[in-house]
């Protein structure tokens, strides 16, 4: 189920990019009905601070765990494909507190 | 009071400086140099009190303190790196307000950091303060950043000077923006409300 952060194995529960793409479409207020993933969140789709945050919260729900999206990745995230790349970086990475010392 | 504005679940007896990814800590003299160089970014200068200009350092931080209520180093979670600046001051107790500024580091700009740290602040100042709204001015440039802050409840546009400043070749607005404490606690229940909620880290494995 997506949501369901898996320890130990990896996620098959991991949107590919077209349903991430519909995904954006139909959860994020501020996009337009259609997307590419060439298209450049604040150039082209009009991403403000505040789109941003709706964003970030967007996709931390959908990666699920209560996951919070690192400053690392959210500035590696520049167009829709970057927000899918991000997104499955964060949804394949181990927490910290799982993470082997 | 209506309700906990702590952004959890429990009230706290303390305010909480932490959000989502950001720390809001002291400012120590290590912090000035860094917030000399900020102030000075050709992206920065014109938006932030100095407007262009280029104070000394000594003058720098002569200003940097009067008229402060409270103010802030925004730093990432678990780093001293200096990411920007969050300063509530002129506070007037009488009639229960306060201005607010907040200068982030260009590469920042448009990620939702600068109002993840605002909202931090305002967290902080309506939990020890109780002031009935918070006012910023910006100027058109920078408001184009948070614009769509006003339709989705953040604050309200209370004014506008049409081509106060000039920047870039031409003139820009002034705007005055008032966050209220109701619209505080409004936003808490939306995306904000996570902003202010503490969440699990994950370990970001260095760039190739």
């Amino acid at each position: 189920m997506r949501g369901e952060m898996a320890t130990g194995n990896a996620r098959t529960d991991v949107m590919s990019l077209d349903e991430f793409k519909a995904w954006f479409v139909a959860e994020i207020e501020w996009s337009p009905s259609e997307i590419s993933e060439d298209n450049d969140l604040v150039e082209d789709l009009g991403m403000d601070s505040v789109g941003a945050v709706d964003l970030m919260a967007a996709i931390e729900d959908a990666v699920g765990g209560d996951v919070i999206m690192p400053i690392e990745l959210l500035l590696r995230i520049t167009t829709v494909r970057d927000a899918y790349l991000q997104y499955c970086a964060l949804a394949h990475l181990p927490y910290e507190s799982e993470v082997a010392r | 009071m209506s309700g906990p504005i702590t952004g959890e679940d429990q009230p706290r007896l303390s305010p909480s400086l932490q959000t989502r990814r950001l720390q809001l800590r002291m400012l120590t003299n290590e912090d000035h140099a860094p917030l000399y160089r900020l102030s000075s970014d050709p992206d920065v200068t014109f938006q932030w009190r100095f407007r262009g200009t280029t104070p000394s350092y000594d003058e720098f931080l002569k200003q940097l303190y009067p008229g402060v209520l409270c103010q802030f180093v925004v730093s990432p979670l678990g780093s001293q790196e200096v990411l920007g600046l969050v300063v509530a001051y002129n506070a007037d107790f009488r009639h229960r307000f306060c201005h607010a500024a907040v200068v982030m580091h260009p590469r920042l700009h448009r990620r939702g950091l600068g109002i993840e740290a605002f909202m931090g602040l305002a967290r902080y100042v309506y939990y020890g303060w109780d002031f009935r709204m918070i006012i910023m001015e910006t100027v058109g440039i920078a408001f184009e950043n948070f614009s769509r802050g006003e339709e989705a409840g953040y604050f309200t546009v209370e004014g506008r000077i049409r081509d106060q400043f000039y920047y870039g070749g031409r003139y820009w607005d002034g705007i005055s923006v008032t966050h209220r404490r109701d619209q505080f606690e409004k936003v808490m229940q939306g995306p904000v409300g996570q902003l202010l909620s503490p969440g699990r880290r994950v370990k970001v494995p260095p760039s190739k």
